[in-house]
């Protein structure tokens, strides 16, 4: 059941890579953030499903580090690029 | 199956047609603001609804503290990633408006 949720949540990463290869500068953003937050609810689901706490530990790794990214993408978006 | 394996089937439904109709809706929406709008139902809606399966499978066995982490973590930076996105947005509209500025003439000496 977990898995098969995983999988089916993994299908959202399809129009999210779509935004990101055919969206303007800023969409693709908003697409890297979407993709992110899908990424890192599979992860918990597969660890749930696969029944191995230190699977969480990448759904955690990758949520702390898609916030500390995704601030400096905006920070260097907003100002440089 | 039991009362609680349904519950969870149902919360996992829901949060993955919560997430996968956001990330329709991004790719359905023009412009960044409107795609900006569809961060919010997915990560809020799904998140929530992972966390209570997560605890009803297992209240803190199987990682069940690191996923109350994950949602937290989820959670907060999802608004202020949208914040800190749109800001930029308009940070960017607003140079490429302007024109930039000219040198100044004159020299030293």
């Amino acid at each position: 059941m977990w898995l098969t949720a995983a999988a089916a949540l993994l299908l959202g990463l399809i129009p999210c890579a779509y935004v990101v290869l055919r969206g303007s500068l800023m969409e693709r953003f908003v697409g890297l953030q979407m993709a992110q937050i899908i990424t890192t609810l599979a992860l918990v689901l597969l660890a749930e499903g696969y029944h191995r706490s230190v699977y969480f530990d990448m759904s955690l790794t990758l949520a702390v580090l898609s916030f500390g990214s995704g601030l400096v993408f905006a920070r260097f978006l907003e100002r440089w690029l | 199956m039991s009362a609680s394996q349904i519950v969870i089937a149902v919360l996992l439904g829901l949060a993955d047609l919560a997430l996968i109709l956001s990330a329709v809706g991004v790719l359905a929406m023009r412009g960044v603001y409107d795609k900006l709008h569809y961060l919010a139902p997915g990560g809020i809606v799904g998140t929530a609804a992972i966390l209570a399966a997560v605890l009803i499978q297992g209240p803190f066995a199987q990682g069940g503290v690191k996923v109350i982490l994950v949602a937290l973590l989820l959670l907060t930076s999802n608004p202020v990633l949208t914040y800190a996105a749109a800001r930029a947005a308009k940070a960017r509209e607003i140079r490429a408006e302007k024109p930039p500025p000219l040198p100044r003439a004159g020299g030293d000496g």
